[in-house]
């Protein structure tokens, strides 16, 4: 009835409903931030569930990285309101049918990992695992957060706190503005799991006894200065400067120049057919899209190894003519005697 | 089992009558020569090494014997075969193709083969490929040059180190840890070893020849060692799905039939002999 007052909650239950909304608003932003950084992977990810069919898949990894960070600080901000709350339900509910969804249909064989040459099939995480790890982090903290809410007619009660609505809102604008530049903005070594100080053989996926680790894929990198490219063998900003390369590798390296490494993602057949069309003078190592994934936004990438831990990063190829002590940083072809090419 | 190094190509042996020693000492002399004495290798087209991942046909027909020996420092395939006039220089990227005088090629003591630096390469034309065949003319002859086809089921040792020269060179180059190899040689259980592997992987050819010279040294020893080659979809492969095995090279070890444990992942790989022993003494 217009005009019935409540009570406010006890303190507890108001404690109890904050930290859960803290925890679930904490998990929204975490989960936010690390798609912000790389919105290309979670657009990608969109469109393999086929989330696309009203807008494209940049569109919706654009509004759900927006949506996510604004329920995600209005929850942390104690904003715990039937319009924030209902649609973090929402939010949290469809997050787990995703997951649920994997699981069956990895389950009935409908979804397989890809697997790829030696290394077969590298899991981090099962569906199942997947799902149940989400069910727990969202779904708790998600019924803890209805606790002792604020609810209309109580004491000092308004249904939308003027402060925190524009600091939530504040934070989705920004958040989808983000999204939409992090692809150009330099983050790669914030985005991945590849950066300065990193040690090259930690990097591994998949679990045991599958786990495969760089020092199953270029065991050379511990010891010494090593130039790895990370590359698709299709890649056009690669197979435009393989002359750049091979330069780099004839001239530069038997000069002291730190040995140079193309790794990809690429089957046998692939690997083959870039030999012939190409003629790589490096050596081309194939290592798991698994192992790889978490190491790059877009390929190439590149990185300077010292005795196993990563010097230096670069998106793209890395700069030859600083890398090189001979004159190989001018694109000329390589200068051993061949017909010239009709 | 065959030792490894005689699966190399054929070094010089001491001779055992008195005029093969007078030109066994006469070539030591020579040997001692200044190196600016010794035929030069180019600064470019050197250290091919023996592979085994093609096949030559010529006209269609499989070429027996044809030696292909792929470069180390350049794209670049040799082909020695005497079906063919001379050897050819093949070079991707250019998709060249060029004819070498024997004369012009030395062979080291390795195994491996030098262009000399005053070569003179004739041309002969260009390649054609698809990715995986490759076809040119010489001589008035249709070359193929295709991937040979990938060593699948059961095989010995003596099999792999045959089809795959790259394997016996990064056999013979390996010292095994002796503790671990006296501690298998002693043990009195009957053992077998599989080891899966796929002769396409190339973290196979990495992992696989160390375990090949440990063999060799355990000849004689109760323990055992087969290799199943896999092919690139080995998840559907029955073999590799009855042993639950999901990467490769994966080595499964048997005592009386039960499995005892395996050689599985790159850190077991690494020095398969310790990891052997291990499992063998019931430590894995």
């Amino acid at each position: 009835m217009a005009g019935t007052t409540h009570h406010s909650p006890p303190t507890w239950k108001r404690a109890v409903g904050y930290a859960g909304a803290l925890a679930l608003g904490a998990v929204l932003l975490v989960a936010a931030y690390a798609k912000a950084l790389d919105p290309t992977t979670f657009a990608d990810q969109i469109t393999l569930e086929g989330l696309d069919f009203l807008l494209p898949a940049a569109a919706v990894a654009l509004i759900a990285i927006a949506l996510e960070v604004g329920l995600g600080t209005a929850l942390v901000l104690n904003l715990r309101r039937l319009w924030v709350l209902v649609p973090s339900a929402l939010l949290s509910v469809f997050f787990i049918y995703l997951n649920a969804r994997a699981w069956y249909l990895n389950a009935t064989g409908q979804r397989t990992e890809e697997a790829c040459g030696c290394f077969g099939n590298l899991v981090e995480r099962t569906p199942a695992e997947a799902f149940w790890q989400d069910l727990a982090l969202l779904v708790v903290p998600l019924a803890l957060a209805f606790v002792g809410r604020p609810r209309p007619g109580q004491p000092g009660y308004r249904a939308v706190p003027a402060l925190r609505t524009a600091v939530a809102v504040l934070a989705t604008v920004f958040a989808a503005g983000f999204a939409w530049r992090a692809p150009e903005l330099p983050l790669d070594d914030l985005a991945t799991r590849l950066s300065p100080g990193t040690e090259v053989m930690a990097i591994c996926a998949g679990a045991e006894p599958q786990r495969v680790c760089f020092d199953a894929v270029l065991p050379e990198l511990a010891e010494g200065e090593h130039l790895v490219v990370m590359s698709g063998l299709e890649n056009p900003e690669l197979t435009g400067a393989i002359d750049r390369l091979n330069a780099y590798s004839l001239d530069a390296v038997p000069a002291g120049a730190p040995a140079l490494w193309l790794v990809n993602p690429d089957p046998i057949e692939a690997q083959r057919a870039f030999f012939w069309q190409w003629g790589p003078a490096f050596e081309v190592r194939e290592a798991p899209p698994a192992l790889l994934r978490p190491l790059y936004r877009t390929l190439p990438r590149s990185f300077l190894v010292r005795d196993g831990e990563v010097a230096e990063t670069w998106s793209g190829l890395p700069p030859f003519d600083r890398l090189a002590s001979a004159p190989a940083g001018d694109g000329t072809p390589i200068a051993y005697d061949r017909p010239p090419e009709s | 089992m065959m030792p490894i190094e005689s699966l190399r190509p054929a070094r010089r042996t001491r001779p055992a009558s008195p005029i093969a020693a007078a030109l066994a000492g006469l070539a030591a002399i020579l040997a001692c020569l200044p190196a600016a004495a010794q035929p030069a290798a180019d600064a470019v087209l050197r250290d091919f090494r023996p592979s085994g991942d093609f096949l030559l046909e010529i006209d269609g027909q499989k070429a027996e014997g044809a030696e292909i020996y792929r470069s180390e420092r350049v794209a670049a395939i040799l082909v020695v075969t005497s079906k063919l006039p001379t050897p050819v220089l093949l070079q991707p990227r250019v998709g060249s193709v060029e004819t070498v005088g024997l004369m012009s090629l030395a062979r080291r003591p390795d195994g491996s083969i030098d262009v000399l630096a005053d070569a003179e390469l004739g041309s002969a034309g260009r390649f054609t490929h698809d990715g995986e065949n490759v076809q040119f003319t010489v001589g008035g002859k249709r070359v193929t040059l295709k991937p040979k086809p990938y060593l699948l089921g059961l095989q010995q040792a003596e099999d792999l180190l045959a089809d795959k020269p790259e394997y016996a060179r990064l056999a013979s180059d390996y010292r095994p840890y002796e503790p671990s190899v006296e501690k298998l040689q002693a043990t009195g259980r009957a053992i077998k070893v599989r080891v899966y592997f796929g002769s396409w992987c190339p973290a196979c050819g990495r992992m696989v020849p160390p375990l090949l010279k440990v063999a060799e040294q355990l000849e004689g020893s109760k323990i055992e060692f087969e290799f199943y080659g896999l092919p690139t979809d080995f998840q559907d492969e029955p073999a590799a799905t009855a042993d639950d095995v999901h990467a490769v090279p994966t080595g499964i070890v048997y005592a009386g039939g039960k499995e005892i444990g395996r050689i599985d992942g790159a850190a077991a790989w690494r020095i398969p002999e310790t990891t052997l022993a291990e499992i063998v003494s019931g430590g894995a």
